[in-house]
């Protein structure tokens, strides 16, 4: 990814950073505007070096099995419900996006082979959101647009 | 799945229901409502559902009346059966955080999606009261289209 844009504005007595650039948006605070800026650069290059040590890895075996054993027990209670809050409440749900980045690959290949409700995992493990604002709601569209990313990224 | 269905709404055992379409987590309940099956409707937050753009986007009973307000739904007085009109069902949990919503036929049963599940017939609204669903607590109608 390129170098993001930045935006530094003064709000609520202290400086706040906004980067932005492709799906990932980033904002960070601090005392001075070089401070803000330095606390979002430090948190936008873990992110992506966080993406990139998962991306064309193996991942861990036992991950797989926790994944395997949580996306079940969430999926098991929370399927015949429509409520998002309800999913991210669900401990086994919460316990994936706890897993990090390294799940990543494991959730994008859930969401592509079973389109689980996977967008509010993927959005706080990444801190990303490449979905348009006119496809929210459309599965379909989400699936796809996270599905790219994860590809663009080397996820999957 | 019928069996899973059975466990997860209990009261469906004593009432009539069918399952209707397979699984699709294309659209849910509030969307099946609504006649729309491209897209998951619910308020809260922006970035994963969809809800109509001038409802406020909270968990309540009065944005969901709004949303279906906007479709041409007013307050019914009852679930009870009117060929003139077409109603849906608002279930809400005992806090009164809406969890469900079922649609009349024409016939005066009713159709549900199940979240990511099936869609059901059932002959009872009030079959999937229940632990998840809570109880019907609003009724709205509209003129039923020819």
């Amino acid at each position: 990814m390129g170098k993001p844009r930045s935006q530094t504005t003064f709000e609520d007595e202290r400086y706040a950073t906004r980067l932005s650039g492709g799906a990932r948006t980033v904002v960070a605070h601090g005392a001075t505007p070089e401070e803000s800026e330095a606390r979002a650069t430090r948190v936008w290059d873990a992110r992506e070096r966080q993406i990139a040590e998962v991306a064309h890895g193996k991942v861990d075996e036992g991950i797989e099995i926790a994944f395997e054993e949580l996306a079940s027990s969430w999926a098991t209670d929370t399927a015949h419900l429509s409520s998002p809050a309800k999913f991210l409440e669900h401990p086994a749900y919460r316990q994936i996006i706890g897993l990090g980045p390294r799940v990543l690959p494991l959730v994008l290949n859930d969401l592509s082979e079973h389109r689980r409700f996977w967008f509010p995992a993927l959005a706080a493990i990444t801190g990303e959101n490449p979905v348009p604002d006119d496809a929210a709601g459309n599965i379909t569209r989400m699936r796809e647009a996270w599905l790219a990313w994860g590809r663009t990224n080397g996820l999957i | 799945m019928r069996d899973l269905i059975e466990r997860l709404f209990p009261r469906l055992q004593e009432s009539l229901f069918e399952i209707t379409s397979p699984a699709d987590p294309s659209y849910n309940c509030v969307a099946w409502a609504a006649g729309d099956v491209g897209r998951w409707w619910w308020p809260g937050e922006a970035m994963f559902t969809y809800w109509p753009a001038d409802v406020i986007r909270e968990q309540s009973i009065a944005s969901f009346v709004m949303a279906f307000e906007m479709l041409g739904y007013l307050p019914a007085v009852s679930g009870s059966h009117d060929p003139q009109f077409e109603k849906v069902a608002i279930f809400a949990s005992v806090d009164g955080t809406p969890t469900h919503m079922a649609r009349q036929l024409a016939d005066g049963a009713w159709t549900s999606k199940l979240g990511s599940l099936e869609d059901i017939w059932h002959g009872d609204v009030h079959a999937l009261s229940g632990t998840d669903y809570g109880e019907v607590v609003v009724v709205l109608e509209r003129p039923r289209r020819a």
